[in-house]
C-alpha cells in the first residue's frame, strides 16, 4: 500500500497575516524550490486580509505553474457577513479551477462540481464522507483533531483521497470575534488590523506565564507547531498517501524536502525532527497528541499510534 | 411549639405525634443546625446514620444514582460547625461519618472537599438553590476531583426530591428500627433538649414576626403587574391544556432537562418543550451522573406529552468513524420512544435520519457551525431540516435577513452560557485534555478541572494549565477555557476570548419576536434542577408579559432572579448586541 511514489505532499493555505511582499516572495520560492505536489492558495481567515495575496496573485499562480504545482483555492473557514457570502460566491463564478471548501455554504455552491473539502469542514464518520463525496468532492483535508483511530476508519472506507496535516501550528478553533482585536481592546470592525506583525501567530499564555495557545485573528492554533513526522509510515500503511504542510515562517523548501524523504522511508523520525527544529527557529516545540487521542498539546516520541486502546464504549442509548 | 411537644423519648408513637411533623422546613433546618452545633461529636454520627437509612428508604432511586460514585469520598464542611462529614458511597450505598477535620490529617484519602455554611447545604438538599451559582458567588468552595463533585450534584439532583424532606417522619415498616438505631441520638438530644429550646423559640419569634411583615408586605403588592405573572404562572401550571393551546401560535420557551427531574420541574414550571440526551457520548452535555436512560426517556415523554409539551432529543455530538451504530441507535430509541424533534449537526447522522425517519423533526443543532444562510439553506436543501438552532453569532438583523432567505423555523438562544467560538468547530478542550465537545460530548470535562484555594484566591486549572485566578470576594467561573483569562504576548491578562459570563437576551424577546424567531432556548442542561425551574418561571412570566405588550424592565423582580443564576455573576447580551465581535 505505502508506495512513496504516489504519495502526495501538499502545501496548505497561509493562514497567518503575511504582507502582499512576503506572500509574493514565499510563494515564488515554493514555485521554484519547493517539492510538493499541490498548493492551497486563498485567504481562510479573515477578509480584511485578503488583499495581500490579491496583490501579487496573478503572478504567484503563474509562477507556481511553470514550478509544476497544482493551486486549488481554499475558501474562508467562517464565512460570516454579507460582504463574505458575495466574496465567497464570486470566488465559486469566477475561478478557473478547483476550490477547496472551508465552511458547509461553499459546499452548496459547489455541488456537483469537482472540489476538495478543507480541514474546516467537519468529517467524522463514513456517513458523512460518503455523503460529501456524493456531492462532487474529490479530496478532503481532516480535521486535525482526529485520532489515528477514526483516521484509519475513514481511510479503509473512503472512496476519495483523504488528507492529513503533518506539519504546522494545527487550527482548534475559529470564532466570529478578532482576538487580536481584543488583545488591543478593539473591537472586529475597527480592529486596524491588530494581527499585522504576527508572522506566525500571537502567543497566548496562562497567568502563570505557561505558554498555552496561538491566537491568528478569529482563529486559534495550537502553541506548539503541529509534527506528526514520526507517524507518517503509520498513517501510509492505514490509507493515508496525501500529506498536508501547513506554512510557518520558517524554511518551508527544506521542511518540504524533508517530508518527501520521510515519505519515501529515507530518514528516521527522530533525526528528522531534529532537522524540522532547526528549519523552524522560531518554534517552541512540537505537539502530536490528537493523532493519538491524547491531549493536543503533548509531543508523544514513542509507541505508535494505532494503538489497540479502543474508543471508549457507549452505554445502551 | 411547647417544650412538651418535643419530646424524643416516645419514638414508636405514631407519625403524626412525631415533633417535626409540625416544624416548617425552615424550622426542621433550624433545629438540625443547633443540633449539630451542640451535640458532642461522638453522638453526631448516629444521628447521620438515621438520616441516611430514612432517606435511602425514603429515596429508592439514591442507590442507583449513587453507583457510579462507589469507592469515592468526598469531605463536607459546614462552615459553622466544628465537625465536618465524610461521605463514602459503597455499592451505592452512601456512609455519612462526623469527624473533626484536624483527625481527617493524611489517613483518610479523599476525592474532594466541599466547604460552605450549614444554610447552603440545606439548600442544596431541599432541591432550593442551584450549587452552580452557589459556587460563582463563593458560596460554597470546593477542592479536589471535579468529576466526583460534579456527579455527586447530578445524582442527588437528579432524584428530583426534597432530600431533607420528611427525614424524620417514618413509615409504619421503618418505626422500630428507628427506634433502636435512633435510641442512642434520642437519648444525646435529650440532654441537651432544653437549652434548646430557649434558643428555637426565640428564634422562631423572630421569624414568625417576620414573615408577618413579609405577609403584610406582599398583601400591599397584590394587583401589582408581578403579582399578576405570578398568578398567572399558577394558572398556567394549573390548566396544562391552555399552555399547550396557545403554544400552537406563541413563541415556543424551550428548557434543558438534565435529567428526569429536571424535565418535570422544567414542564410544571411552564415550559413548552424541552431538549434532552441519552447518557453516553452522543450528546454535547455528556457530563456524569447527567441525561437520560431509554427508560427515563420513554417516561419523560410519556410526562409531557400527557400535558400537551414537547421533547425534543439531543444526538448532536459527531459520530466518530466505525462506531456510528451507537449514534444510529440513540436516532432509532428517540423515535421509537415518539420524541418530538431530533437535534443534530452530524451529516452523516442527518442523512440516515431523514431517510430512515422523514416524517420525525430535524432541528440543526448548533453544533453545525452552520454560520451563514447559505450554510443553513444547505441543510435545509439536503436535509429537510425543519428548525434552525442559530448559533450564538448572529446579530437581530442577520437573524431578521435569514428569515426571509430559508423558510424554516428558527430557535435562538435566550438564556444561558456562551460559547464566543463557532461551535462544532473548536478543539480547544482536547487541545488541554484530550477531549472535545464534537468527539465525545464534553468541553473541558470535570475530571480535568482542579480547584485549588490558596489564602482565599480561587486558583482553577484545566489538565496542566491555569485558567483563572479569582480573588478573594470575585465571582468564580467554571474553569471553561474560552472563558479563562490569559496574558496575549506584550499585553495584559484579560478575559481574550470571552468573560465567564451568561447570556440573557431578555430586553430582545420583542424583537427576536419580530425578527421571525419561533423558539427561545434556555442553555444549562448541565445546571441544576433549581436553575431550570428558576430560568423557566422567569422566562415564563417574561414570555407572557411580552405578550400582553409589556417589556422586560416591567418585571425588575424576575430580572434579578435571573442574575443571581448567572455565571461570573454577570450577564451579557451576546452577539445580538453590535459590538460583540
Amino acid at each position: 500500500m505505502s508506495s512513496s511514489t504516489s504519495d502526495h505532499l501538499s502545501l496548505g493555505a497561509v493562514m497567518f497575516p503575511w504582507p502582499a511582499k512576503m506572500l509574493r516572495d514565499f510563494y515564488f520560492r515554493i514555485a521554484d524550490e519547493g517539492d510538493v505536489d499541490s498548493v492551497y492558495l486563498g485567504e481562510v481567515i479573515c477578509s480584511k486580509r485578503s488583499p495581500f495575496l490579491k496583490h501579487y496573485l496573478p503572478e504567484i499562480t503563474d509562477r507556481l505553474t511553470k514550478g509544476g504545482k497544482k493551486i486549488v483555492f481554499s475558501s474562508m473557514a467562517l464565512v460570516g457577513t454579507a460582504d463574505e457570502v458575495r466574496e465567497m460566491e464570486e470566488l465559486v463564478e469566477k475561478t478557473d479551477g478547483l476550490i477547496e471548501a472551508n465552511d458547509v455554504s461553499l459546499v452548496r455552491l459547489l455541488q456537483g462540481k469537482p472540489h476538495h473539502l478543507g480541514p474546516f469542514v467537519n468529517i467524522y464518520n463514513e456517513g458523512a464522507l460518503d455523503f460529501l463525496t456524493r456531492l462532487g468532492a474529490e479530496k478532503a483535508c481532516l480535521n486535525p483533531e482526529l485520532p489515528a483511530t477514526v483516521i484509519k476508519e475513514l481511510a479503509q472506507k473512503s472512496t476519495i483521497p483523504l488528507e492529513v496535516i503533518v506539519f504546522g501550528r494545527l487550527p482548534i478553533s475559529i470564532s466570529a470575534r478578532c482576538f487580536d482585536a481584543r488583545a488591543k481592546g478593539r473591537t472586529k470592525d475597527n480592529c486596524r488590523l491588530a494581527c499585522l506583525h504576527h508572522r506566525d501567530g500571537l502567543t497566548i499564555s496562562t497567568l502563570e506565564n505557561q505558554p498555552f495557545l496561538t491566537v491568528n485573528g478569529m482563529q486559534t492554533l495550537t502553541y506548539g507547531c503541529g509534527n506528526l513526522i514520526q507517524a507518517i509510515p503509520e498513517l501510509q500503511q492505514a490509507g493515508i498517501h496525501s500529506f498536508r504542510l501547513s506554512p510557518q515562517s520558517g524554511d518551508m523548501v527544506a521542511t518540504a524536502s524533508l517530508f518527501r524523504k520521510c515519505l519515501a522511508g529515507q530518514i528516521d523520525a527522530t533525526e528528522a525532527s531534529t532537522l524540522l527544529a532547526s528549519y523552524h527557529p522560531e518554534m517552541p516545540g512540537f505537539a502530536n497528541g490528537f493523532l493519538y487521542g491524547q491531549p493536543g498539546h503533548k509531543f508523544i516520541t514513542d509507541g505508535p499510534v494505532l494503538n489497540p486502546a479502543p474508543l471508549k464504549k457507549t452505554e445502551s442509548a | 411549639m411547647d417544650a412538651s411537644t418535643l419530646s424524643f423519648r416516645d419514638t414508636s408513637s405514631s407519625a403524626r405525634s412525631f415533633p417535626f411533623l409540625s416544624m416548617s422546613a425552615e424550622r426542621q433546618d433550624l433545629f438540625f443546625s443547633l443540633a449539630l452545633t451542640a451535640l458532642p461529636r461522638p453522638m453526631i454520627t448516629p444521628l447521620c446514620r438515621i438520616i441516611v437509612a430514612r432517606l435511602e428508604h425514603r429515596v429508592p432511586g439514591l442507590k442507583e444514582r449513587l453507583r457510579p460514585l462507589d469507592g469515592k469520598t468526598v469531605f463536607i464542611q459546614p462552615k459553622d460547625l466544628t465537625v465536618g462529614f465524610l461521605l463514602s458511597i459503597s455499592n451505592g450505598h452512601p456512609h455519612l461519618t462526623a469527624i473533626s477535620p484536624e483527625s481527617l490529617s493524611n489517613k483518610v484519602e479523599m476525592d474532594a472537599r466541599l466547604e460552605a455554611s450549614l444554610e447552603v447545604f440545606f439548600h442544596l438538599l431541599h432541591g432550593e438553590s442551584d450549587g452552580d451559582a452557589l459556587f460563582f458567588s463563593r458560596d460554597l468552595k470546593v477542592d479536589g476531583d471535579m468529576s466526583v463533585v460534579v456527579a455527586l450534584r447530578n445524582a442527588m439532583d437528579g432524584l428530583g426530591e426534597d432530600l431533607l424532606k420528611d427525614v424524620f417522619t417514618l413509615p409504619r415498616p421503618f418505626r422500630s428500627m428507628f427506634s433502636q438505631a435512633g435510641g442512642v441520638a434520642n437519648r444525646c438530644l435529650d440532654r441537651i433538649i432544653d437549652p434548646f429550646l430557649k434558643k428555637t423559640a426565640k428564634l422562631e419569634n423572630r421569624l414568625s414576626k417576620m414573615q408577618a411583615e413579609i405577609d403584610a408586605l406582599r398583601h400591599k403588592e397584590e394587583g401589582s403587574p408581578l403579582k399578576v405573572v405570578h398568578n398567572s404562572i399558577k394558572k398556567d401550571q394549573e390548566n396544562n391544556a391552555d399552555l399547550s393551546e396557545t403554544a400552537k401560535n406563541a413563541i415556543e420557551l424551550l428548557a434543558p432537562a438534565g435529567t428526569p427531574a429536571a424535565l418535570r420541574s422544567a414542564i410544571d414550571a411552564g415550559a413548552n418543550a424541552v431538549y434532552l440526551g441519552f447518557r453516553d457520548e452522543t450528546n454535547a452535555r455528556n457530563y456524569p451522573g447527567l441525561n437520560f436512560t431509554r427508560e427515563d426517556l420513554k417516561e419523560g415523554i410519556e410526562y409531557a406529552h400527557q400535558r400537551g409539551r414537547r421533547v425534543h432529543v439531543a444526538i448532536n455530538t459527531y459520530a466518530a468513524a466505525g462506531h456510528m451504530d451507537s449514534w444510529y441507535k440513540a436516532i432509532d430509541t428517540a423515535a421509537e420512544l415518539g420524541a418530538d424533534a431530533l437535534i443534530m449537526a452530524d451529516m452523516g447522522l442527518l442523512s440516515y435520519a431523514s431517510q430512515h425517519y422523514p416524517h420525525l423533526s430535524r432541528h440543526l443543532s448548533v453544533q453545525a457551525g452552520a454560520s451563514t444562510p447559505a450554510a443553513i439553506q444547505f441543510y435545509y436543501e439536503m436535509f429537510g431540516i425543519n428548525r434552525m438552532v442559530l448559533p450564538r453569532m448572529f446579530t437581530l438583523d442577520e437573524i431578521a435577513a435569514l428569515k426571509e432567505k430559508v423558510p424554516i423555523e428558527i430557535e435562538t438562544f435566550i438564556f444561558g452560557s456562551l460559547s464566543p467560538m463557532s461551535e462544532g468547530r473548536c478543539a480547544l478542550s482536547a487541545y488541554a485534555t484530550g477531549r472535545s465537545p464534537n468527539l465525545c460530548g464534553v468541553c473541558s470535562p470535570a475530571e480535568h478541572v482542579r480547584y485549588k484555594n490558596e489564602e482565599g484566591v480561587l486558583i482553577s486549572q484545566l489538565g496542566d494549565f491555569v485558567i483563572n485566578r479569582f480573588g478573594k470576594d470575585e465571582a468564580a467561573g467554571y474553569p471553561t477555557l474560552c472563558k479563562g483569562r490569559y496574558i496575549p504576548k506584550g499585553g495584559e491578562a484579560s478575559y481574550l476570548f470571552e468573560k465567564p459570563e451568561c447570556l440573557n437576551a431578555a430586553e430582545y424577546i420583542a424583537s427576536l419576536r419580530a425578527a421571525g424567531v419561533t423558539s427561545f432556548k434556555i442553555e444549562g442542561r448541565q445546571r441544576s434542577r433549581f436553575y431550570t425551574t428558576e430560568v423557566v418561571s422567569c422566562f415564563r412570566a417574561l414570555l407572557d408579559a411580552e405578550a400582553s405588550g409589556k417589556s422586560a424592565d416591567s418585571l425588575p423582580d424576575v430580572l434579578n432572579r435571573l442574575r443571581d443564576l448567572a455565571e461570573g455573576g454577570e450577564e451579557t447580551r451576546g452577539a445580538y448586541r453590535k459590538g460583540w465581535r
